[in-house]
């Protein structure tokens, strides 16, 4: 067991150097000299020039990569170039509402998407099923932001159950963060919920036609626990697999939904400093959702290893 | 059941089984239709989409502006079926550029083990950015224009083509035919591009379908965002995204593009579902 998470652990080497270089090279390929990019557009000589020697930038690509990715293992993510504050500190200001909305998310969607999946699956064909599938190629076509959009129509302007705007934090109360946090959570699951409901349908489809589950409902068990003990359990591998794809979509819909919902977060942050063009505050963010993203899919690795003693590599 | 490396006669005598697959029929119908409009946009009682006309403005729909107008007094339909065009042009040219770059790396890493070993370590490297993120920041780089956003929506969409590719290839390198074109000294790009290129047009075709809408949705949240097209381009990101400071008064603003631009993304998701389930069942396990 130790080997095979150590070993899991060194592959994922590769994968973290991959990204550092991308993320690093993404304000060194940008054009122009970045000194004279992050200095702005008034700036004089003299201050450029200070700009370049106090990020290094006069020095050769492949040293500056090391002092970059030096700093950054001390979990120094740099400075935004227009605040003045340390990037990791500009992040952690902005996590918990980032972090809230994730959570709900992944709990709204897989509490709904898992039972639903696996209902559909033990009845395929049937109106439920063919309901499902319906629902999951809208929710597959309508945009994050549309979504979004419509559910604030209805519930908010509309009906005015909700509020349109804003983020509370459940220190400030749960009645006030959940109703904030309701439409955020449903527009952002439900992509993330059809995904996951598509590939337990087809897992748990898959298992019924077993052998084991002939055996099982031979020896007289309830359909019922057929389902649930025999294929469902059978079939959480893939489960488990796409809930750890589709956190990718749940990060690029993060940064979205914030947008929309006018959550003070980590998306909302990195879409300000795209737009202002602060390189340092981009990179920082990217990191961190790749950094995040590996993390869930190597915990999600090691997982299977623990629910199902088959797998050994 | 016929293998995914049956020579293309095979795929020939399937044409009428996904012809007439009923999610195939309706999705392309629904592109066809927006695909008619995009090209015919002129004919369809339109005005000049990026006209502005400050004495119109925010006008309620009218027998002149059918849809009434915006901020600048544009006419929203004009723009919305206007709009078409730069979301279709977008999303076929990220898919044939995708596809193209794609392939060529597939073919290679899959056939040479030894380039294997780089190649797809960088790919998982890239497919650890989240596609999302990765074109933000690509498009952030430059000032945005139709080419940068086609190139920076290209980048994160190559390594899915490049696994997939790189799994045919290496199924099919394996089989008789391939060992049998060696044998007679067939030369190494021949092999390729002859013998194992074909086996992927199907899960390709299937692919490409899915990453133009994967494009269109990324490009239209791009726009939304401010990081996409350039705002004088009448695009549906760009529309929902000045519409969205007048949700509350004019939700019409955001409505129209939103509706033009899920029932494209709906259309091109059906054909590429039902071309998946008709061309190769097994394709879905591949993806």
């Amino acid at each position: 067991m130790l080997s095979f998470v150590a070993k899991r652990l060194l592959g994922l080497v590769p994968v973290i150097l991959v990204v550092s270089v991308v993320v690093f090279l993404l304000l060194r390929l940008s054009p122009g000299d970045p000194a004279v990019v992050i200095a702005g557009d008034n700036a004089d000589a003299a201050t450029i020039e200070r700009i370049r020697t106090s990020l290094g930038l006069d020095r050769p690509l492949i040293t500056q990569f090391f002092i970059w990715a030096g700093a950054l293992l001390q979990g120094d993510l740099g400075v935004s170039i227009f605040s003045n504050i340390p990037v990791s500190e500009l992040i952690l200001q902005r996590l918990e509402p980032t972090a809230s909305l994730a959570l709900t998310t992944l709990v709204f969607a897989i509490v709904v998407a898992v039972p639903l999946g696996t209902i559909a699956g033990a009845t395929a064909g049937s109106w439920l099923d063919r309901g499902l599938m319906l629902v999951s190629v809208l929710g597959f076509s309508i945009p994050v932001f549309v979504l979004g959009y419509c559910l604030i129509y209805v519930f908010s302007l509309q009906m005015r159950v909700l509020p349109v705007q804003g983020f509370a934090s459940i220190r400030d109360g749960v009645g006030p963060f959940l109703s904030t946090i309701a439409l955020p959570t449903v527009t952002l699951g439900l992509a993330y919920l059809v995904l996951i409901a598509r590939i337990t349908r087809a897992s748990v489809l898959e298992m019924m036609g077993e052998d084991f589950i002939r055996t099982a409902r031979a020896k007289g068990v309830k359909e019922r626990l057929v389902v649930t003990r025999h294929a469902l359990r059978n079939a959480a591998i893939p489960i488990l697999t796409v809930i750890g794809i589709g956190v990718a979509l749940l990060i690029s819909g993060v940064v979205v939904i914030e947008t929309v919902f006018n959550i003070p977060g980590v998306g909302r942050l990195v879409v300000d400093a795209i737009l202002k063009r602060d390189y340092p505050v981009i990179q920082g963010v990217i990191l961190m959702f790749s950094g995040v993203y590996v993390l869930v899919n190597l915990a999600i690795d090691i997982g299977y290893a623990f629910l199902d003693p088959r797998v050994r590599y | 059941m016929s293998s995914l490396a049956s020579p293309p006669v095979a795929a020939k005598r399937r044409l009428p089984a996904f012809l007439t697959h009923t999610s195939v029929l309706v999705g392309g119908l629904l592109i066809l239709s927006i695909a008619l409009m995009a090209i015919a946009a002129p004919l369809l009682g339109t005005v000049d989409p990026s006209r502005i006309e400050p004495a119109m403005r925010l006008k309620p729909p009218s027998e002149l502006a059918w849809f009434g107008t915006d901020l600048f007094g544009r006419d929203v339909y004009s723009r919305a079926v206007y709009g078409a065009r730069s979301s279709i042009l977008i999303g076929l040219c990220v898919a044939a550029a995708a596809l193209t770059a794609g392939v060529t790396l597939g073919l290679v890493t899959g056939y040479f083990r030894w380039v294997d070993a780089v190649v797809m370590r960088v790919m998982d490297g890239l497919m650890a950015i989240p596609t999302f993120l990765l074109a933000i920041a690509l498009v952030s780089l430059t000032r945005a224009s139709v080419g940068t956003v086609v190139v920076a929506l290209t980048i994160p969409e190559i390594p899915r083509v490049v696994r997939l590719v790189r799994s045919v290839v290496l199924t099919v390198r394996e089989e008789p035919f391939v060992e049998a074109a060696i044998s007679v000294g067939t030369s190494t790009p021949k092999i390729l591009l002859r013998h194992i290129l074909p086996s992927t047009y199907a899960p390709l075709m299937v692919l490409g379908t899915y990453i133009c809408a994967s494009t269109i949705l990324i490009e239209a949240g791009l726009s939304f965002l401010g990081t996409g097209l350039p705002p004088e381009i009448p695009s549906w990101g760009n529309m929902i995204s000045e519409g969205r400071t007048f949700f509350q008064v004019a939700p019409r603003l955001v409505f129209l593009p939103s509706l033009f631009l899920a029932l494209t993304v709906l259309g091109i998701n059906l054909l590429g579902d039902g071309l998946r389930d008709t061309l190769d069942p097994r394709i879905a396990k591949r993806m």
